[in-house]
């Protein structure tokens, strides 16, 4: 029950920014979907919670944040490759600072909590 | 075809997502479900618990491609069914009659990338890549002018080949006050700028190993204005602490 909690709240958490961390990896090299996951948990991301990354790249195709392209494959069908367009690298920017200033406030919030909790 | 990809399919179908778009996702989904296969990961870690039904169908609304879910089988919905029928097959229509004049066979429609913004040499790449035909452009030797405007417009969808006009203007001066000067130089390279520090007679190059702990606190010229490349930025940075 705790841990089912838990993984709520982390997949809650995540669904805020995962589409920052998606325009992440695609920022300075395009990658499909299957390798934007791989590079994620290269990064240290191994579950994105609930659901997947492809409604989310959808969205962001839509507001056209990620440019996408085909390019041949070694024997299968073309791949579809996303890219960070030039407005989801300022969106990435504008992201990134924004995540910064919460996590900053966040962890001054939480840090005091906690040694409260264990003094 | 997996029985997952399978049903996604069938569920755009009764979305009325088009064929084209439906049979592009379908072809990602199962291509990257192949090669996570093979790395030993499982669609449940690649897609997480969703029902297949429900996946397909958030994927084509975030997407754009359906407006919400489907009426009730109410007689007003019928009508609107019927409409929205219609109007599906016209849209059909119109795709095979491009399909066609085109001379292509299967799948020979590609969407229009955004080319704003976009330096010269990455924008004709972009285009090749997507399928694009001929693609004029004044480019001169400028690899780092920028691309102002682009006929077909971005998101379109267009056969196979379709020539394509670019129009290029210079660079545009981006904003580095702020930044770290390791990510000023990276935002400068590509915009095509050339970035020196210092002042008046005292401006020289930016060392390789410039350190990713200073910033950029006032820059040359003013972020924002449209300058003939190459362009040359001068920046002040700020002062170490160690």
């Amino acid at each position: 029950m705790r841990r089912m909690a838990s993984e709520n709240r982390r997949s809650q958490m995540l669904r805020g920014v995962l589409d920052l961390c998606l325009l992440a990896v695609v920022v300075d090299e395009p990658a499909y979907g299957y390798e934007m996951t791989r590079r994620l948990r290269e990064r240290g991301l191994s579950t994105v919670g609930e659901g997947s990354i492809y409604p989310l790249l959808g969205r962001l195709e839509r507001e056209g944040l990620v440019a996408t392209h085909r390019e041949a494959s070694d024997g299968g069908p073309p791949r579809k490759y996303y890219s960070a367009s030039p407005s989801g690298r300022r969106a990435l920017d504008d992201g990134v600072r924004a995540w910064r200033d919460v996590r900053g406030e966040v962890d001054s919030v939480l840090a005091t909590i906690e040694a409260e909790v264990s003094g | 075809m997996s029985a997952f990809v399978e049903e996604c399919r069938q569920e755009w179908k009764r979305l009325g997502v088009p064929d084209l778009l439906a049979e592009e996702m379908a072809t990602e989904l199962e291509a990257d479900l192949a090669e996570a296969e093979a790395d030993g990961v499982s669609a449940a870690e690649l897609l997480g618990d969703a029902d297949s039904h429900v996946f397909a169908a958030t994927w084509a609304t975030e997407r754009g491609l359906v407006t919400g879910t489907p009426p009730k089988k109410t007689r007003r919905g019928l009508w609107i069914g019927l409409a929205a029928g219609v109007v599906l097959v016209v849209v059909a229509l119109s795709t095979l009659a491009l399909v066609r004049v085109d001379n292509s066979a299967s799948a020979n429609v590609v969407k229009v990338p955004q080319f704003l913004g976009v330096k010269a040499c990455d924008a004709v790449r972009m285009g090749r890549l997507a399928g694009l035909g001929m693609i004029h452009h004044q480019y001169k030797g400028r690899c780092n002018a920028l691309v102002i405007s682009q006929k077909p417009a971005a998101g379109r969808y267009v056969p196979l080949h379709t020539p394509t006009t670019l129009r290029l203007n210079r660079a545009r001066i981006p904003h580095l006050v702020g930044l770290k000067v390791c990510r000023a130089k990276l935002v400068a390279a590509r915009a095509g700028i050339y970035l020196r520090k210092g002042e008046g007679d005292q401006v020289r190059s930016l060392p390789e190993s410039s350190r990713c702990t200073n910033f950029v606190v006032a820059q040359t010229p003013a972020a924002g204005q449209i300058v003939d490349a190459p362009v040359f930025m001068t920046v002040r940075v700020s002062v170490s602490r160690s």
